[in-house]
């Protein structure tokens, strides 16, 4: 069963030049996956992959000049695209909530924190003032914040990094959201507090039957917190799997060129398959593949749409060569 | 061993804050040495302040305290003029390759720039030189005539570590050099910088919070801690059988790449304290799991563990009850 | 501007149709600047061609012609002197440009070198010299003028050192300001690193980032020399009469008013606000162009 469905999701950048002219970055091209309750999906993939943009596009938070052009994105059985503002707030911070990198930019600096849990509980739900408070503090506990009822006073600008994302996390939790979106949620934390975050998230996710989606560029994250993971590039998903399937037998090119970059892998003392370069131009897409000008082994064949090939067990791969991948044996 | 190329002994920073005056004690008597074509892997999380001691090694900071060797020369006094004259042979490439080229300078003479400074060549053979530099960068001499901004991150930071090896230094500090570029990216610049180390035989010192990243670059360790040296030794010693609790947790909350992995987790709790109002004793003391009476009182120094020549500074390593249970 | 010249033919061609979209681009934003510089460029030509235009000579009393109102052979009639008020307009437009042009030149250099050092110093240094430049911004600026310009003589020289030093402080503190945003990115350490000089990162690497802002004010600032040299003269201490410059003529004009002989002194008026208008309107849209936090916010 599955909690959101996003299927061909297609958001462009339409905007004019100075010379007045319609120009359309095509950031996201035909973007499809699927969460469920219980399981963690890792979003990977380079600068500019359109990770955040399917995220933003998801919870309705675009700004112009982006704009959902195509696709279905179905949530519990709703369809997203054609709900009203009013329905999309509502879903927005209740059902569905988000946790953001830079968590202290993304506290009200002016408010105390137990007030901002507050507020968004009672932004969402008929309920006291009382009740809202009783569960501010029980989510901060949950979050493992010590002396959750002191905390409740705290200003923003007194909290380190890791309990700011703590408590945005707890503003998730307010209101018992079904799916909890992390955009890069340990960017900027050291790695002691990141373990911590991240174990929170994935506790919170197995005992509460919440489906979750983490975005990020690390794949140490992806490894060893997320079920599956979907590859991006160039707005478009080229690779998705179960995690463990996809890092011992990587199927795309550019997945298998991630995967060898790790320094995991490069210790292990095999040339690195270089992949760096520059991401294809949005304004410019090839016709076909979008990898295909850092790919090694692109032919004609890719200058045409690739097709979605079905390897295993639901893991998928986007290439025309999938086979000529494989007889390159495994990494 | 032979002679080291730098030896820093009790380098210490402390800094004032603008407003109340508090005294924030960033460095606290590190010491360390590197050797010709080796690296020195610096880890340590956020205000430990590993920058600060990569920022007194090539002299952007002076120390208030401690001496820097630099080819048995004491650099750490050393003011203005004789500080650039060092410039040649002490490097440094930073985190940000962004923010790091001046935005109105071509990429030629940006490389060129350091040959400029400290070279008599003329404009001919500088021209030369930036050209030969930008191969063993790996960069197409196409884009020597273009500008930062329409250059990608890794070809950035390419442009910056041939800034930094135009004069041929003795010794890069290299700050977080791929922290900020993609993975595929982040691989050949590391490619890159092993195969100029073999080539050269500089001295590096990589400062990272990534250990996966440290761990496949450097010959040897330091662990920081609120500015202070925790642990230190060989990367493959240290790595395998870490001796302070710090290095235990910190190498435990590391992610590796790689599913298979089991993940062996001490979990720490809180964060790291500021460095304003250090309470006496072991930095490490208020998150230790093994913390006891006796870590409050006294600073445990360095201290040797084994006889491959790596040390830590953990009172509990005498005693043998180091280490941290899972 | 430079980039232009080491660029390629190619390049060239399409920096320049870049720039001249820019240009209709503003125009469409901005029509008040393209006005303001069709202004300059109208006092301009009247300032470069003034001899050919001219139909009198400026300063050619002729007591026969005094105090005459506008003819068909003097537009704007004669003054006091008999001397023909049109061409001494046309004349005084060299007089605004032979002072907001220099004045400019002086504040730049004056404060722009002053701004990157006190920038990127900091510190004591910087705070020193800030308190300095506040205590220059907070006198009256036309009163410190008076002062200087009674004491060393009514020179045209004079008049725009006076001026051009009072202005100076503006550019320190928009120079400054720029310098310390730059602090943040790590070019002007790495800069330090590579072994450059205080002045080779003062000049070479902080300046072409840094004068943007101060570039972006010079039509506004030279629309304040302008006034304020007007304003010198008038009061009878900067230009003397019978040198056809605006301020001077307004002066001389303000005696002849009161009976009715308006012409002396409104001519050179007009021409003086539709100078500093122009320069102001043109500034604004400078601004625009030139500082890309305007250039958003403008959209």
């Amino acid at each position: 069963m599955t909690l959101l469905q996003v299927r061909n999701l297609h958001t462009h950048f339409i905007s004019r030049n100075l010379d007045n002219e319609i120009t359309i970055a095509r950031a996201l091209n035909g973007v499809s996956f699927d969460v469920a309750p219980g399981e963690v999906l890792g979003l990977v993939g380079e600068t500019g992959a359109g990770k955040s943009l399917t995220a933003y596009s998801v919870i309705g938070l675009l700004k112009p000049p982006a704009r959902v052009v195509d696709g279905d994105l179905t949530f519990d059985g709703k369809d997203l695209r054609n709900l009203d503002d009013a329905a999309v707030n509502k879903l927005r911070g209740g059902e569905i909530a988000m946790v953001v990198q830079n968590p202290r930019s993304s506290l009200d600096p002016l408010t105390r924190v137990g007030e901002q849990l507050v507020r968004v509980h009672m932004a969402h739900r008929r309920t006291s003032e009382e009740a809202a408070r009783q569960r501010a503090v029980e989510m901060l506990a949950a979050v493992g914040i010590p002396a959750p009822q002191q905390r409740m006073r705290a200003w923003p600008h007194e909290l380190s990094g890791g309990m700011a994302q703590r408590v945005l996390i707890a503003m998730a939790l307010m209101n018992e959201p079904k799916m909890i979106i992390a955009d890069e949620p340990t960017t900027g934390l050291d790695v002691t507090v990141q373990a911590q975050i991240l174990d929170l998230l994935r506790e919170l996710v197995e005992t509460r039957n919440v489906a979750a989606m983490i975005i990020t560029h690390d794949l140490g994250i992806v490894a060893h917190y997320c079920d599956r993971m979907a590859v991006m590039f160039a707005g478009r998903i080229v690779e998705t799997g179960d995690v463990e399937t996809v890092f011992e037998n990587p199927a795309h090119p550019y997945t298998r060129t991630l995967i060898a970059s790790t320094p995991e892998r490069l210790r292990e003392g095999k040339a690195a398959i270089l992949g760096g370069g520059a991401p294809p131009n949005l304004f410019d897409l090839p016709k076909g593949c979008h990898y295909v000008d850092r790919c090694s082994f692109a032919q004609d064949v890719c200058g045409e749409p690739p097709k979605w090939e079905d390897l295993d067990d639901g893991h998928e791969a986007l290439c025309s060569r999938i086979d000529a991948v494989r007889a390159a044996g495994a990494l | 061993m032979n002679e080291p190329i730098l030896r820093a002994e009790g380098l210490t920073k402390h800094f004032t804050t603008p407003r109340s005056g508090q005294i924030v004690r960033a460095v606290n008597g590190v010491g360390f040495e590197m050797f010709a074509g080796k690296t020195v892997g610096m880890v340590g999380e956020s205000g430990s302040g590993k920058s600060t001691v990569g920022r007194m090694v090539v002299r952007l900071l002076k120390p208030t305290e401690g001496t820097v060797t630099f080819r048995n020369r004491d650099i750490a006094a050393l003011s203005g003029r004789a500080v650039r004259d060092l410039r040649s042979d002490l490097q440094m490439v930073f985190q940000d390759p962004w923010s790091s080229l001046n935005p109105r300078m071509r990429v030629k003479r940006l490389i060129e720039e350091p040959l400029l400074l400290h070279s008599k060549m003329s404009a001919g053979e500088r021209s030369d030189r930036v050209e030969g530099i930008a191969r063993s960068v790996r960069m197409s001499t196409q884009l020597l005539t273009r500008f930062p901004g329409e250059l990608s991150g890794g070809q950035l930071q390419r442009v910056c570590i041939a800034r930094a090896i135009a004069t041929n230094p003795g010794l890069i500090v290299l700050d977080e050099p791929t922290s900020s570029l993609d993975l595929s990216v982040r691989a050949g610049i590391l490619e890159l910088l092993q195969e100029l180390r073999e080539k050269s035989g500089a001295a590096m010192l990589f400062i990272s919070h990534d250990l996966g990243t440290v761990r496949l670059v450097s010959d040897y360790i330091l662990v920081l801690y609120l500015g202070h040296i925790v642990e230190s030794g060989p990367m493959d010693k240290v790595f395998d059988s870490p001796s302070h609790p710090y290095t235990q947790t910190l190498l435990s909350a590391h992610l590796p790449a790689d599913p298979k992995v089991t993940l062996k987790r001490h979990l720490l709790k809180g964060e790291i304290p500021s460095p304003i109002d250090m309470p006496p004793g072991c930095p490490f003391q208020t998150r230790c799991p093994l913390v006891r009476e006796d870590c409050k009182r006294v600073l445990p120094p360095l201290t040797p563990v084994g006889d491959a020549g790596q040390q830590a500074a953990c009172i509990r390593i005498a005693e043998g009850t180091n280490k941290v249970p899972l | 501007m430079a980039d232009l010249a080491i660029g390629s033919a190619a390049q060239n061609k399409s920096a320049i149709d870049k720039a001249w979209g820019r240009i209709v681009g503003l125009s469409k934003r901005s029509p008040t600047s393209v006005i303001g510089f069709g202004i300059i460029l109208f006092f301009g030509f009247l300032a470069l061609f003034a001899p050919l235009v001219m139909p009198y000579d400026p300063v050619q009393a002729n007591p026969d012609l005094i105090l005459q109102g506008p003819s068909a052979a003097h537009w704007f009639g004669t003054d006091g002197n008999g001397m023909d008020v049109l061409s001494r307009v046309i004349y005084g437009s060299r007089f605004a440009f032979g002072i907001a042009i220099p004045v400019v030149i002086v504040a730049l250099a004056l404060g722009v070198p002053i701004g990157l050092y006190a920038g990127y110093k900091g510190g004591n240094i910087d705070e020193i010299i800030m308190r300095v430049v506040d205590a220059f911004r907070v006198f009256p600026s036309i009163i410190l003028a008076l002062a200087v310009v009674a004491a060393a003589g009514p020179s045209l020289l004079n008049v725009v050192l006076v001026i051009g030093i009072l202005d100076a402080p503006i550019f320190v503190r928009v120079v400054r300001a720029e310098v310390l945003a730059l602090r943040s990115s790590n070019f002007v350490e790495a800069g330090v690193i590579v072994g450059n000089p205080t002045r080779r990162i003062l000049f070479v690497h902080l300046l072409p980032n840094a004068i943007s802002g101060a570039m972006a004010q010079t039509a506004v600032r030279g629309a304040w020399a302008v006034r304020i040299s007007a304003t010198l003269a008038f009061l009878g201490i900067g230009i003397q009469p019978p040198t056809p410059e605006w301020g001077a003529m307004i002066r001389q004009g303000a005696e002849f008013m009161v009976n009715g002989q308006w012409w002396v002194g409104i001519f050179p008026g007009v021409a003086l606000i539709l100078m500093v208008l122009g320069l102001n309107m043109f500034g604004d849209g400078l601004q625009d162009l030139l500082d890309p936090k305007r250039r958003s916010a403008g959209k």
